[in-house]
């Protein structure tokens, strides 16, 4: 009986978060006529249109065609998001080592500082990184996005490396040293295999967050630049909403992060529960 | 000249000293065991010497080299920590391999084989070359960890509690094993312990630290039968020494001694002892209690508390003249509790500590009948 309630229960959560996912595949697959028949038809004749609008970059309106190159904005959500990531491996790896090993000055409120940037609102500094950006020439540039994208990845990366860190023993790296490596070596041979689940989750949850974003791109760079998420609003075209196509569009861009996510979720397991929460 | 010297050490944590003002010299090719309670500054001392503390002053030398201001890994000293500190996501031969794989070291393929199989068969390894740290057992994991120190050649070998987390059964075993291995290595050990047993057995000589500070270096046998105080004394043996009152009152130009188990000696002695009326500690280790009348005039009752019967021994607690004595008997004896039985010592087991000061101030002087007790704490 108990078990019976379980399955009921269970099933009407997978209900409630897999029908938005079936239906938006399923409105790639449809016209906007089909899309927008009440009530809405779940049998209904498949057609590619959309996504060969989208890979031909011809969108058929109501007044002529309209050309949009998603396919650059893809490219563009790559360069950015791995980019951001990148960086933030980069320069968040010996920020979360620091952290976690050496009491300085200032270490918590530093690392409080940059996990502030996760809770402060963006549009809280958009203007005046937009005014930035244009004076120093950053406006509209993949530096300019994934400089900024940093304060989106960089705390993921800081806050669960470091958990990592400070689970690894002190005391491994000095055997190390004692071996006849030195800090640089004894860190590359020892300290950051043992990281490398963490900073797989990490980087994982950052570049999910990356290719998420929406705000930043929209106001830090033009259609040159701009990923999937901002590409998708010009679908909203002034002859109407191009349901089928946006939906074709949001398939597109889950791809890559579903297949990143599948491929990569032991470790964000093992990373979220081992590393950020501990003690 | 000495391997290693250490001239007044000392390393402060907040408040505490954990090294306090130490000097040790350790001989080439010497086995030499710290050996002191869990908080004494042991490990301190070694990583004062490996370089993963440093001094708050003082200095540690190796060989002709002034070290501590030197890093880790240009020390040329090898380590085993308590915790072993394997590499867990090196297999075992790589782990043994590692130190011979560093940047300066510069050896071929096929010599790092030989010595890493040297090395694991010296220790009986060979059979989990290929498992991780996670797969093996702890002494496999303690011979791995001593197999990563034994596998390169390095001034000093300096080994931490290696046998503490060791089974009690394989702990004899290893004792032996390590005594193969530390001939077969033929160079300066320093090995760090708590277990007096391992001190005794290893050590060609044995500094004795608590505090931070070094009580008494010298030979097992120093040691043992001429504590330098009652720190060391008491640390040796088990059961632990007997400690009892005692007053030294001077008798017709002669000392004598008045145990609180009501005995009294005359001191057989010309040397000059403390003055007379001195508080002093009487010490009697267990082995030395005897059952029955030795009939030196120091026979006295004592009622049966406990008797431990304990395979090899026994231990008897007794109670006399209110002091409560340990006593080792043989294991096949039996006592009644609330008994009465008649306990004796021979004169020279008498051990004397200054109340105040704590040190020996008798037995040093004491020669012994079989040339069993060697004379004079070495400082």
């Amino acid at each position: 009986m108990r078990k019976w309630l379980a399955h009921l229960v269970l099933i009407a959560i997978y209900l409630f978060f897999l029908l938005p996912l079936y239906w938006v595949v399923a409105m790639s697959f449809m016209t906007n006529q089909q899309i927008l028949t009440y009530p809405p038809q779940f049998a209904f004749s498949p057609t590619l249109a959309n996504y060969k609008a989208l890979v031909l970059g011809q969108l058929g309106g109501g007044v002529g065609t309209l050309q949009v190159d998603y396919l650059h904005n893809f490219v563009n959500s790559l360069i950015v998001s791995c980019g951001a990531v990148g960086l933030s491996l980069v320069a968040g790896i010996p920020a979360a080592y620091a952290l976690a090993r050496f009491r300085f000055r200032g270490a918590d409120n530093w690392a409080f500082t940059l996990l502030s940037f996760r809770f402060a609102p963006a549009l809280l500094i958009l203007i005046p990184l937009l005014q930035i950006y244009q004076s120093v020439g950053l406006y509209n540039t993949y530096w300019g996005l994934i400089l900024a994208y940093q304060l989106i990845t960089l705390p993921f990366i800081v806050w669960i490396v470091r958990g990592y860190f400070e689970d690894v023993s002190p005391e491994l790296e000095f055997a190390a040293r004692l071996d006849g490596y030195g800090w640089w070596r004894s860190f590359w041979h020892v300290s950051l295999p043992l990281v490398k689940p963490g900073v797989a989750a990490a980087a994982l949850l950052a570049f999910i967050y990356a290719w998420n974003n929406f705000i930043f791109a929209l106001v830090l760079g033009s259609s040159d630049v701009q990923p999937v998420t901002v590409a998708t609003l010009s679908f909203m075209t002034a002859s109407g909403i191009q349901y089928g196509v946006i939906a074709a569009a949001l398939v597109i861009s889950v791809v890559p992060i579903l297949l990143l996510a599948v491929y990569a979720q032991r470790f964000l397991v093992r990373g979220l529960s081992m590393g950020a929460i501990k003690g | 000249m000495p391997r290693v010297r250490l001239e007044h050490l000392v390393k402060s944590y907040g408040r505490v000293r954990a090294v306090d003002d130490l000097c040790l010299e350790v001989e080439d090719r010497e086995f030499f065991v710290l050996y002191g309670p869990s908080g004494a500054g042991k490990t301190t001392t070694l990583k004062l010497i490996a370089g993963a503390e440093h001094p708050d002053s003082g200095e540690v030398h190796i060989g002709d080299r002034r070290v501590d201001l030197l890093e880790p890994d240009a020390r040329n000293v090898a380590m085993t920590f308590e915790s072993y500190s394997l590499y867990p996501h090196y297999s075992v031969y790589d782990n043994i391999a590692f130190p011979l794989r560093a940047p300066g070291r510069r050896m071929s393929r096929a010599e790092i084989d030989e010595r890493v199989r040297w090395a694991a068969r010296l220790l009986g390894i060979e059979h989990v070359l290929g498992h991780k740290p996670a797969e093996i057992s702890q002494g496999q994991k303690q011979r791995t960890a001593l197999a990563r120190a034994i596998v390169r050649p390095a001034d000093v070998y300096l080994f931490d509690e290696p046998l503490s987390h060791v089974d009690a059964k394989v702990r004899h075993y290893m004792r032996g094993e390590l005594h193969r291995m530390s001939t077969m290595l033929n160079n300066t050990i320093i090995y760090v312990t708590h277990d007096y047993v391992e001190a005794l057995s290893l050590g060609d000589r044995v500094g004795v630290l608590d505090h931070g500070r070094l009580h008494q270096v010298g030979t097992p046998r120093e040691v043992y039968y001429a504590p330098r105080d009652l720190f060391v004394a008491l640390s040796f043996g088990q059961p632990e020494m007997n400690i009892l009152e005692g007053t030294l009152t001077a008798a017709g130009g002669r000392l004598r001694v008045e145990t609180a188990l009501g005995t009294t000696h005359q001191l057989a002695t010309g040397e000059p002892l403390p003055t007379a009326g001195t508080e002093v500690w009487v010490g009697l280790r267990p082995q030395d209690l005897q059952l029955g009348d030795l009939g030196a005039g120091t026979a006295f009752e004592a009622e049966v508390l406990v008797f431990e019967p304990l395979g090899t021994h026994g231990v008897l607690r007794a109670r006399a003249n209110g002091q409560v004595l340990n006593v080792l008997v043989p294991p096949n004896a039996s006592f009644e509790p609330g008994s009465r039985v008649l306990l004796d010592y021979p004169e020279d087991a008498l051990y004397l500590f200054d109340r105040e000061s704590q040190l020996n101030i008798l037995h040093p002087r004491i020669t012994t009948p079989q040339g069993a007790r060697d004379g004079g704490a070495k400082a």
